[in-house]
């Protein structure tokens, strides 16, 4: 087991100011959370769980000494924020106290969810509190209306996870650095890296892994630089990309399965494609980064998908 | 006489006046033109006047529905007779169209997969169809056919290296037969339709660039994201959850009985576990074996990967 590396930080400063907001908003009067007779819950563990990426959920755990660790698998909330990865911090025992006040007015078991109403497929968020041994467990859909209690908790944890991606763990950023259009027009180069941002060693799938598609990709969306409003689905396109080698570091294999990265190390690669047909002119290129593999060999990687912030090409008229 | 394709089928025969007991020879006839290599699981031979053997029924051509088969013997001693009767293949019954809504279990605290879907048993294969009514944003005549073609051609290309088996075709899992008597094949129709739909989809159109709509189904209806999340696979993972198909991941809808492992061992990702995986293993035609066998009139089948 590697040591936990506490790191007490100012998460509480958002999450205050939104227990804060709830209670003047009269989500969660702090008035009735000190005048309630029943003892704050003593939870052990508290699990958070948003399938924003169906496959692998984003992911808070937070146990009873206060470390809260999320899992990040995807930035598709967060586009401006092309990480996923491993965040941990500690939470003060205020911090703690008041969690579990809100886990304990209303009864957190006892607060109505969506338990057998949500389809398959859709996105939930799910929450899982351990005391004494004992799991009590609510999930909730996207489409119908959630209890305001629970709505309460579930504000809540999606705030601590927010304070706690300040804390990056072993977490991987993506970037597109450079798209450049080949001087026949009809392919496409990308110039990408993968830089851990974290204070511990990562391990990804390597980009050339991803290379052809297999149980995850690497893949780019066009759309026109337009407002939104004048957009429409069908003006987006996908290709996958179809080479990728690593630039740098030179040692970088892009036969790899597994890339290794050290704190604050980048590595490098360009990725081509041909350029999928699309309308000519000012035009967002995004790349993604697709691994649904736990184990591509013996060790453990990131899965999710990452999406980069997207860069600019002007496509020709004529390709 | 009549058999299924795959039964063992007694060849009898008498010899007078008596000869020699031995070994004959047999010829297996279909509609006069004797048949290549026939199997027989008992060697045909003549023991005091009696001739017996037993032969592994095999359909001789595609129109073994109408073929009639006779075997001729030659005993070396005896000379050489036709059998007197014949024999034709039994046919699988075929049943009309239905209309099912059975309800599967999920786990996770899910709602219910379904099995959401007309069914029929033609005379060559278990045919379902799946009507779709659209609701919410346009959805184009263009993007239908592809979202059609994308979900029957996952669906149905899956089950192409796959066959619907009698258990009982004593030629057993590695049957060579190449017709459609003792094995039985799978096909999936999607159509979108104005009315007498199984379940109504809605459209939800996002912006190029933003993050795409969630894209579910269930018997109760289902929302598209449009643009999918994952354009080679969701349309086609969503329509498993109303053929009876569970998530395969840990988090999603799973299935209680375990037939459906979440996540399903390294080397077996599919449709049902993994974005942009379009695999299909027998497993998610457990359902459509289960109509089969409802319908086969007693005779059971099995699903085979030759």
């Amino acid at each position: 087991m590697r040591p936990f590396n506490p790191r007490r930080r100012s998460w509480w400063i958002a999450a205050y100011a939104a227990i804060t907001t709830a209670a003047c908003s009269g989500c969660m009067p702090q008035k009735s959370v000190k005048k309630d007779a029943s003892p704050p819950m003593d939870f052990e563990t508290i699990e958070y769980l948003d399938s924003e990426l169906p496959v692998a959920p984003q992911k808070l755990n937070i146990d009873r000494q206060g470390h809260a660790r999320f899992e990040s698998h995807t930035n598709w909330s967060s586009l401006d924020v092309p990480e996923m990865g491993v965040y941990q911090t500690t939470l003060a025992e205020t911090e703690l106290q008041q969690l579990a006040a809100t886990l304990t007015t209303p009864p957190f078991q006892s607060l109505p969810d969506h338990w057998g109403k949500v389809r398959p497929g859709d996105r939930t968020q799910r929450i899982r509190v351990t005391t004494n041994g004992t799991a009590t467990e609510k999930l909730v859909g996207s489409s119908d209306p959630i209890d305001p209690g629970l709505k309460r908790v579930l504000d809540l944890l999606s705030r601590v996870a927010v304070a706690a991606k300040q804390q990056p763990l072993q977490v991987v950023r993506l970037d597109l650095q450079q798209a450049n259009i080949g001087q026949d027009g009809a392919t496409l180069s990308l110039t990408l890296s993968l830089t851990n941002i974290g204070t511990d060693p990562v391990a990804v799938r390597s980009p050339g892994h991803l290379v052809p598609e297999a149980n995850g990709s690497l893949s780019i969306t066009l759309w026109p630089n337009a407002p939104a409003t004048q957009l429409k689905p069908e003006d987006q396109r996908i290709a996958l990309v179809t080479s990728v080698r690593a630039s740098a570091p030179p040692a970088t294999a892009s036969a790899a399965i597994t890339l290794e990265l050290a704190p604050g190390a980048s590595a490098e690669y360009i990725a081509e494609l041909a350029l999928p047909s699309a309308a000519p002119g000012s035009t967002n290129v995004r790349l993604t980064y697709a691994n649904y593999v736990e184990r591509p060999e013996q060790r453990e990687v990131l899965v999710g998908e990452l999406l980069s912030r997207p860069t600019l090409i002007n496509l020709p008229s004529r390709r | 006489m009549t058999a299924y394709c795959g039964d063992h089928v007694k060849l009898e025969g008498t010899v007078t006046p008596a000869c020699a007991d031995g070994p004959v020879t047999v010829q297996i006839l279909n509609n006069g033109s004797a048949v290549a290599n026939p199997v027989f699981a008992v060697a045909p031979k003549v023991v005091g006047g009696r001739i017996e053997g037993t032969w592994v029924a095999k359909s001789a051509s595609a129109n073994w529905r109408t073929d009639k088969l006779t075997f001729t013997v030659n005993v070396p001693s005896a000379g050489s007779a036709t059998s007197s009767n014949e024999f034709t293949f039994k046919k699988r019954p075929t049943a009309a169209s239905t209309s099912l809504n059975v309800a599967h279990a999920s786990g996770n605290g899910y709602g219910p997969c379904h099995e959401k879907h007309d069914a029929r048993l033609d005379a060559d294969k278990v045919h379902y169809e799946l009507k779709l009514r659209l609701a919410g944003a346009p959805f184009a005549a263009a993007k239908q056919a592809a979202a059609k073609t994308l979900i029957q051609n996952v669906w149905n290309s899956g089950f192409a290296n796959k066959k619907f088996h009698r258990v009982d075709c004593k030629r057993g899992r590695t049957c060579d037969c190449t017709f459609d008597c003792c094995k039985a094949k799978f096909e999936l129709e999607v159509n979108f339709v104005a009315s007498g739909e199984h379940l109504t989809v809605t459209v939800h159109a996002t912006a190029p660039g933003a993050p795409t709509h969630r894209s579910s189904m269930s018997g109760t209806g289902g929302d598209w994201g449009d643009p999918a999340m994952s354009p080679a696979s969701t349309y086609a993972h969503e329509t498993g959850h109303v053929l009876g198909q569970a998530d395969e991941y840990a988090a999603g809808a799973t299935d209680p009985t375990g037939v459906q492992p979440a996540p399903p061992p390294a080397g077996d990702e599919n449709l049902m576990s993994t974005p942009g995986n379009t695999t299909l293993l027998i497993r998610h035609y457990r359902w459509a074996l289960a109509y089969l066998n409802a319908n086969a009139g007693g005779d059971t089948y099995e699903t085979i990967q030759p």
